[in-house]
């Protein structure tokens, strides 16, 4: 055990240190460098026309200096390096802020929604998925998977925009957003934690009825296989009642995928949900992605993707740990 | 004949399993009959999809879907233990009767010893499951018998293999520990569904010496499930051949060794070299193949591949399964008994 989880550990400071490298070269990317595009973006109205041009010139020249960009590459990357692990991510041109200043409070309303949307997946897959299941080819078993087909095929936006509709012809209520405007700057606190999980449930079931419906499937499917296994017979043939049986062997063997998929929600929700997003106005990051990407704002760009990168692969290295300790044979297998 | 029913621990009569599919009804069991006595083991013989395995999980109530019993009964005496006699086939799968019986006084060992335990459990969890389950001992003591059980099935290093998991164990070990746990609550019948197929040749003997050994000590019948006549030769006292889901004959060991009636149980037994064949001739084999299981031949279902096929009578109706005078065998064949016998209402008795 020990040793599987040093590999996988190291496993993960390998990837990490691709991701990284990979969203510095992306800043090297547009032609001129970031002083320049710095300079061109904030300075560069006519403002400074007549009486800028000297001065443009020495700001430019210093930001260079600052941040180390007429010296090699490798250099530049350990300045950025080290600048990154002190979460100093350097200012966004778009924005004229801060970058953690930006990303800061969305990046935590994105994870909150992840957990949010995984939780009311799974609360609904897996009792409906078990039961689908074990009545399989009864009339519930197609009601289930007819209902799962529509939850696939209906798309998320529609979804949002048909529940924003709803609340707002019959119930008189926005629900918008995940914060009630009272609560959107306020500092944290039990009320506005109540005021988030009031907002959160319609893109939690909006974002999640996609991902339901697959799990059903899965769970479905893979459960069906499990409970022609011999060693669940073999646990009837010992007298073990049924609903206990299903839940010891096959459940657990059948969730394995739920858990090895985890690390991926991350990525999955915020490339997802970005017109969910946009309907809702969710204060998420996958609209800021979105519009940095646009603009070119390259540093904020490949900092969300560098976050968010980090995040996926500590979500993965978790999951690989939890697999662990629920499948023995893991371990083995390294 | 009805003095062995009495006597029987367990007896079946005219039971039939189907299988509903799709494209069409598996008569899986169709009219099987036999006598399992105490303390004895009956080996149940009969090439793959005959309806052995069938006839064991019916047993416990636990078929395979879409399986149902159908008809027919499983009377099982519970009188020896104070209890009533018990016709199983009209239990509730999921009663208190059949759960009770499951793993308590019927045990089950299977052919897949790898398979049969969950790779995501350690050996003592599912041994200390059973016991658990069935006994009035706490987790401490369970494991405590677990491992005694170990013990007495051969498992060296007990306390350590109580720990691990299937994948660890050898084949061998692996279902000598199948064996130990399916004898924890000490059952008064053990079915083993080919419990040496998927065994090497010398561990296969020593699981046999295993459950003879065990039968001994603990007293319980075996129902042992084979197509393996060998098998049958070394470890039954009596025999049910078995073709297409039905009883074709049955008796002593070495009556239907040695005086096969049926013509299946004759093409069978000079299939194996180890038992009648000299030197080294050819294997006869049974002409012809299994009928596909939905088109069932009329009349006695041998018939096609039958030696001594007699148009007019064989492929009429079906003969009827009945002790033949002056032997201790039952056979189903007109070759034994004339054809006019069937012209009576068969009776219910
Ligand atoms: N779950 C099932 N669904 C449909 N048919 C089945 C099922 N299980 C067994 N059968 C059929 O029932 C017959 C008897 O099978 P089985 O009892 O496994 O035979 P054996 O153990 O003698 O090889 C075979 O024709 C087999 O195809
Ligand atoms: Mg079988």
């Amino acid at each position: 055990m020990i040793a599987f989880l040093i590999r996988r550990t190291m496993l993960a400071g390998l990837t990490t240190f691709a991701i990284s490298i990979l969203a510095f070269l992306a800043i090297q990317l547009p032609p001129g460098d970031f002083a320049s595009s710095y300079v061109e973006n904030l300075l560069g109205g006519s403002f400074f026309n007549t009486a800028g041009v000297l001065g443009e010139a020495a700001v430019e020249q210093q930001l260079r200096e600052d941040l180390g960009l007429d010296r090699p590459l490798v250099v530049q990357y350990a300045k950025w390096a080290i600048r990154v692990v002190r979460l100093d991510f350097g200012v966004s041109i778009e924005h004229g802020l801060k970058i953690t200043e930006v990303v800061g409070q969305r990046l935590l309303n994105t994870i909150l929604l992840a957990v949010g949307t995984i939780l009311f997946t799974w609360v609904l897959a897996i009792p409906i998925g078990i039961y689908s299941a074990v009545k399989h080819n009864t009339p519930a078993d197609y009601g289930v998977t007819f209902v799962g087909f529509l939850g696939l095929a209906i798309p998320d936006f529609l979804l949002g925009l048909a529940l924003l509709w709803i609340g707002f012809a019959y119930f008189d209520i926005s629900i918008g957003g995940l914060y009630s405007t009272e609560y959107i700057n306020a500092p944290w606190s039990f009320d506005k934690f109540i005021d988030l999980l009031k907002h959160l449930w319609v893109p939690a079931i909006v974002l999640g009825t996609a991902g339901t419906a697959g799990l059903i499937r899965i769970l479905r499917n893979n459960l069906l296989d499990e409970l022609a296994k011999p060693y669940v017979v073999a646990a009837r043939a010992r007298g073990v009642p049924e609903w206990k049986l299903i839940l010891k062997y096959p459940v657990r063997m059948a969730l394995n995928p739920f858990i090895s998929t985890l690390g991926y929600l991350l990525p999955f929700l915020l490339s997802g949900s970005v017109i969910v997003s946009v309907v809702l106005s969710l204060p998420t990051l996958g609209p800021t992605l979105l519009k940095a990407l646009l603009g070119e704002d390259l540093y904020l760009a490949s900092s969300i993707v560098l976050m968010l990168g980090v995040l996926t692969v500590i979500g993965t290295l978790l999951s690989d740990i939890l697999l662990a300790l629920f499948d023995p044979r893991i371990k083995l297998e390294g | 004949m009805t003095d062995t029913r009495d006597s029987a621990l367990l007896s079946i009569n005219g039971l039939k399993v189907h299988y509903p599919t799709d494209e069409g009804v598996v008569k899986a069991l169709d009219g099987v009959s036999l006598d399992i006595l105490p303390g004895q083991t009956l080996g149940v013989v009969g090439e793959s999809g005959c309806g052995k395995s069938t006839i064991g999980r019916a047993i416990l109530q636990i078929l395979d879907k879409p399986g149902r019993v159908v008809d027919g009964e499983m009377m099982w005496n519970a009188r020896e233990s104070g209890g009533q006699t018990l016709d199983i086939a009209i239990q509730n799968p999921d009663g208190h009767e059949m759960r009770a019986m499951r793993g308590g006084d019927v045990a089950m060992v299977f052919q897949e010893p790898m398979t049969s335990f969950s790779p995501i459990h350690t050996i003592g969890n599912q041994m200390s499951e059973a016991i658990l389950l069935h006994q009035d001992k706490t987790p401490a003591e369970a494991r405590e018998w677990s491992i005694e059980l170990m013990n007495m099935v051969g498992i060296p290093n007990a306390p350590q293999r109580f720990h691990e998991y299937s994948y660890q164990l050898s084949g061998g070990l692996r279902q000598r520990a199948m064996i130990a746990m399916a004898i924890s609550c000490s059952p008064k019948l053990l079915i083993a569904d080919e419990p040496t197929t998927a065994l090497d040749v010398t561990t296969q003997a020593q699981i046999l010496d295993l459950l003879r050994k065990l039968q001994e000590e603990q007293k319980m019948a075996i129902m042992l499930i084979t197509h393996n006549l060998g098998v049958i030769a070394e470890m039954a006292d009596a025999v049910v051949v078995m073709y297409l889901g039905k009883a074709v004959e049955s008796g002593p060991v070495d009556d239907i060794f040695h005086r096969p009636k049926h013509p299946y149980s004759q093409g069978l037994l000079r299939s194996i070299p180890s038992v009648q064949a000299v030197g080294h001739e050819k294997l006869p084999s049974i002409a012809g193949s299994i009928p596909h299981p939905f088109n069932r031949p009329s009349g006695c279902t041998f018939g096609p591949r039958c030696p001594s096929f007699m148009p007019g009578a064989c492929d009429a109706s079906v003969p009827r399964y009945m002790t033949l005078d002056g032997t201790r065998q039952k056979v189903s064949c007109f070759l034994h008994h004339p054809p006019e016998e069937v012209e009576e209402v068969p009776s219910d008795d």
